[in-house]
C-alpha cells in the first residue's frame, strides 16, 4: 500500500522527480566512467612500467640504484648465475630477466644521438615486455641468435634523427665500466615503435652477448627483473629474497625491491585512490544536496496532505516509510539508468576508443603510459554505482522523512 | 770618503743579497721558465699509465705518443689487449680517437672532452692544451718553500675567464729546474678537483722533464692516475704526415 502511494506521488510531479531522476543518474554516470577510466590508465601505467623498467621486483646492487641516473657499470650483480639460480626454482616466478643498462652514443653519418641502451636477454624480454609487437621495421632476435653481430633494435624517434634504417650500421661508442671508451660497428636489425615518447627517443635494445663485447663485461648484468603470477605479492616476495640471499652469504649489497617501491608508484597510486574518493564524495555531496533538496519541496508541498492522514489517523511512522520509499523507487530508476548509461559510455566510448593523448605525450619523458588512454569498465563498477546511488538517495531522503513525519496534524492541516 | 764606501759597501750587499734571493723572478717569469722546460719541439715517448680506482681493480695501458710542439699529438695504446691499437690524435684543439676492430675514428666533442682519457684521471681537455696553459691565468708570487728537499717557489694562479675549467692554481716549481713538483686545481668555489705530482726529473736533451706523474681526483676521492714515461726522445725529427686522420686508419 506504502509503494503504491509512493508511486503515485513520484507520477503527480513530474517535473521535479525527472529532475531528481537526472541528478541521480548524472550521478551513478559519471561515477562509473570516473572509475573505469581511472582504472583504465592507472593499470596501464603500472603495466607499461614493470615490463619496460620495473619488473614485478627488481634485484640490483645498492650503489648501482642510488647513482642510477648516471648508470654506472662498475656496480653491476655479481656472482648473477648464483643469483639467478637461487630465484629461478621459485613457484611465484614466471620470468627472470637479467639486464644492462648503458649510456651510448650512436653515430650515423655524421649524425649522433645520445642514447641509452638496453642489453637484454632476447628471450626473457620477449615474453614479458611488449617491444617485440611494437617492431615496425626489421625484427625481433629469435631465439638462436643470442650469440654476438647480432645487430641493434633502435627506437622509431631515434632512427628518424639519424636517418637510419634496417641494415645499416651504425657505430655505437659507449663509456665501459672502467670509464674508458670502446666502439664498436652493428647493423640496425629492426626499429621498433611504441608511441611512448619515453621508449621511441633514445633507446635501443642490444643483446647480452654482444654487449659484453662492447663493454667488457662478461656473465654480468647491472640490474635483474623478475616477473611473477601475481604481482600483488611483489612485496612479500622481496622480502623473501632479500633473506635468501643473506642466508646463502650472496652478495649483501644487493637490494630487492617491489615495483610498489620503484618510481614512486606505490606512493602516487595512494594519492591517485585518495583523491578519486575526495573527487567521488564531492560529487556525491553535490547530489545528495540536490536531492535532500527536492524531497524536501516535495515533502512541503504536500503538508496539507499529510496532516490529512495524520488525522485520519497514519501512525507517523508510515508517514516516515512511505517518503523513504518513495526514495528508494526514485533511487532505484535513477540509479538504473545512470548505471546502464554509464557503462555503455564508460566501455564503447572511453575503454573501446580511448582519447588520443599522443600530442600531449610528446614531450612526457619517463612516463610508461600509452598514448592512446583508455579505461577499463567491468561489471562491478555498475554494482557498485547502482548500490551507491540508492543509498545516496535514501540517506538524502532521511531529513525530510524525519520532518514530514514530525508534521503536528492540527498546523499542517492549516496550511492550505 | 767613509760615506761613499759605506755607499758602495751597501750597494753591492744588497745586489748580492737580492741576487741570493732570486727575488727578480716575478711570478710571470717562472711560469714562462716552466714553459722552457716542457714544451719541446718535438718528442717521442713510451710511457705506462696505471689507473687506481677504488670501485674496480688497477689498469695498466701502455703507449707510445708523438708530438710536434704544443699542436700536434699522436698517442697509440700498445696493452693491453683490447686497448691495443686505439690511436688518439690532436690538431691544435680537435681531438680524436681510432678503434681499430671498428676501424672507425671518432671525433671527441662536448661531454666526452671533460672525461679522462681512456678511463685516467687526466682528461682529453687537460692533455689538449694549445697555447700555454698559464695564458689563462694571472699569477703571484706567494712565498718560497722547501718540499721534498727542494727549494720552491709557490705560486697561485687565477682564472682571467669563466670558461676555464680550473680557476684556481697552486703550484710548487722547482727553484732549480723550474717543474712543477706539485699542482692543485681548483674550481672557482675553491674545491679541490685535482692533484698532480711529479717525480723522477730527468735531464733530457737540454730539458728538466719529469718521468713520473700522479693526477689523483680529489673531487670523488676514489681514483688517481700514474704515468711512468719509460723512454724519452726530445727534439728529434719527428714527420708531419704522422698527424693525419689518413694515417690514424694505417695499421
Amino acid at each position: 500500500m506504502i509503494f503504491k502511494l509512493s508511486f503515485r506521488n513520484i507520477y503527480r510531479n513530474k517535473r521535479r522527480t525527472i529532475l531528481t531522476l537526472s541528478t541521480i543518474s548524472f550521478t551513478v554516470l559519471a561515477s562509473i566512467v570516473f572509475l573505469s577510466w581511472m582504472k583504465g590508465i592507472v593499470d596501464n601505467w603500472i603495466d607499461n612500467s614493470v615490463r619496460f623498467a620495473y619488473g614485478h621486483v627488481k634485484i640490483a646492487h645498492k650503489e648501482y640504484i642510488k647513482k642510477e641516473r648516471i648508470l654506472p657499470l662498475e656496480f653491476s650483480v655479481r656472482n648473477l648465475s648464483r643469483v639467478m639460480a637461487e630465484i629461478k626454482n621459485d613457484k611465484e616466478v614466471t620470468i627472470i630477466r637479467q639486464r644492462i643498462k648503458f649510456g651510448a652514443q650512436l653515430e650515423f653519418q655524421g649524425k649522433t644521438s645520445d642514447c641509452l641502451g638496453m642489453a637484454v636477454n632476447t628471450a626473457a624480454e620477449r615474453r614479458s615486455s611488449r617491444i617485440q609487437k611494437t617492431i615496425i621495421r626489421g625484427n625481433y632476435w629469435s631465439d638462436d641468435q643470442s650469440g654476438t653481430g647480432q645487430g641493434i633494435l633502435i627506437g622509431a624517434t631515434t632512427a628518424k634523427e639519424l636517418g637510419v634504417d634496417v641494415s645499416d650500421e651504425v657505430t655505437v661508442l659507449a663509456r665501459t665500466a672502467d670509464f674508458s671508451p670502446y666502439l664498436l660497428v652493428y647493423k640496425v636489425r629492426g626499429i621498433f615503435k611504441t608511441g611512448m615518447v619515453s621508449l621511441d627517443k633514445g633507446l635501443f635494445y642490444i643483446n647480452l652477448a654482444d654487449a659484453s663485447d662492447l663493454l667488457n663485461m662478461k656473465d654480468s648484468a647491472n640490474e635483474i627483473l623478475i616477473m611473477l603470477k601475481d604481482k600483488d605479492k611483489a612485496v612479500e616476495f622481496a622480502a623473501k629474497i632479500t633473506k635468501r640471499l643473506h642466508t646463502t652469504g650472496l652478495d649483501g649489497n644487493l637490494k630487492v625491491i617491489p615495483w610498489q617501491e620503484q618510481g614512486g608508484m606505490g606512493k602516487m597510486i595512494r594519492i591517485m585512490k585518495v583523491m578519486m574518493g575526495i573527487f567521488i564524495l564531492i560529487i556525491a555531496i553535490v547530489a545528495g544536496l540536490t536531492i535532500l533538496n527536492t524531497m524536501m519541496m516535495s515533502v512541503f508541498e504536500r503538508t496539507h496532505e499529510i496532516g490529512m492522514i495524520r488525522a485520519l489517523g497514519m501512525k507517523r511512522i508510515k508517514i516516515l516509510a512511505m517518503i523513504i520509499s518513495e526514495s528508494i523507487v526514485i533511487g532505484v530508476i535513477g540509479s538504473f539508468i545512470g548505471g546502464v548509461s554509464g557503462s555503455a559510455v564508460a566501455y564503447f566510448l572511453f575503454e573501446k576508443v580511448g582519447i588520443d593523448y599522443s600530442k600531449v605525450m610528446e614531450s612526457a619523458q619517463g612516463w610508461y603510459m600509452d598514448p592512446i588512454m583508455r579505461g577499463d569498465f567491468e561489471p562491478s563498477q555498475f554494482v557498485i554505482g547502482f548500490l551507491a546511488g540508492v543509498f545516496l538517495t535514501v540517506i538524502s531522503a532521511l531529513y525530510p522523512a524525519y520532518r514530514a513525519s514530525k508534521m503536528k496534524p492540527v498546523k499542517a492541516l492549516r496550511v492550505i | 770618503m767613509n760615506k761613499t764606501i759605506t755607499f758602495i759597501f751597501i750597494a753591492i750587499g744588497g745586489i748580492i743579497a737580492s741576487r741570493c734571493l732570486g727575488a727578480d723572478l716575478t711570478a710571470e717569469q717562472i711560469l714562462r721558465k716552466i714553459d722552457d722546460q716542457m714544451l719541446t719541439k718535438t718528442s717521442y715517448m713510451e710511457a705506462e699509465m696505471t689507473i687506481i680506482s677504488s670501485d674496480s681493480n688497477p689498469r695498466t695501458l701502455k703507449f707510445k705518443a708523438y708530438s710536434i710542439g704544443r699542436d700536434l699529438a699522436l698517442m697509440e695504446y700498445t696493452a693491453p689487449a683490447r686497448e691495443k691499437g686505439i690511436k688518439f690524435l690532436r690538431r691544435e684543439k680537435t681531438m680524436w680517437l681510432y678503434f681499430p676492430l671498428a676501424d672507425r675514428i671518432r671525433q671527441i666533442k662536448d661531454h666526452m672532452l671533460r672525461e679522462g682519457m681512456m678511463g685516467s684521471d687526466f682528461s682529453y681537455e687537460d692533455a689538449s692544451e694549445t697555447e700555454s696553459v698559464y695564458d689563462h691565468y694571472s699569477s703571484n708570487l706567494v712565498g718560497q718553500e722547501k718540499f721534498r728537499d727542494r727549494n720552491v717557489y709557490i705560486l697561485e694562479l687565477t682564472a682571467k675567464d669563466k670558461e676555464v675549467t680550473y680557476q684556481k692554481r697552486r703550484l710548487w716549481v722547482d727553484a732549480e729546474w723550474f717543474v712543477p713538483l706539485k699542482e692543485e686545481l681548483f674550481a672557482k668555489s675553491g674545491m679541490l678537483l685535482k692533484e698532480l705530482q711529479m717525480w723522477d726529473v730527468k735531464t733530457i736533451g737540454g730539458h728538466y722533464y719529469p718521468t713520473t706523474w700522479k693526477m689523483i681526483n680529489k673531487l670523488t676521492g676514489t681514483s688517481s692516475t700514474e704515468l711512468t714515461i719509460v723512454d724519452i726522445k726530445i727534439d728529434i725529427p719527428v714527420d708531419e704526415k704522422l698527424f693525419s686522420l689518413e694515417n690514424l686508419k694505417r695499421r
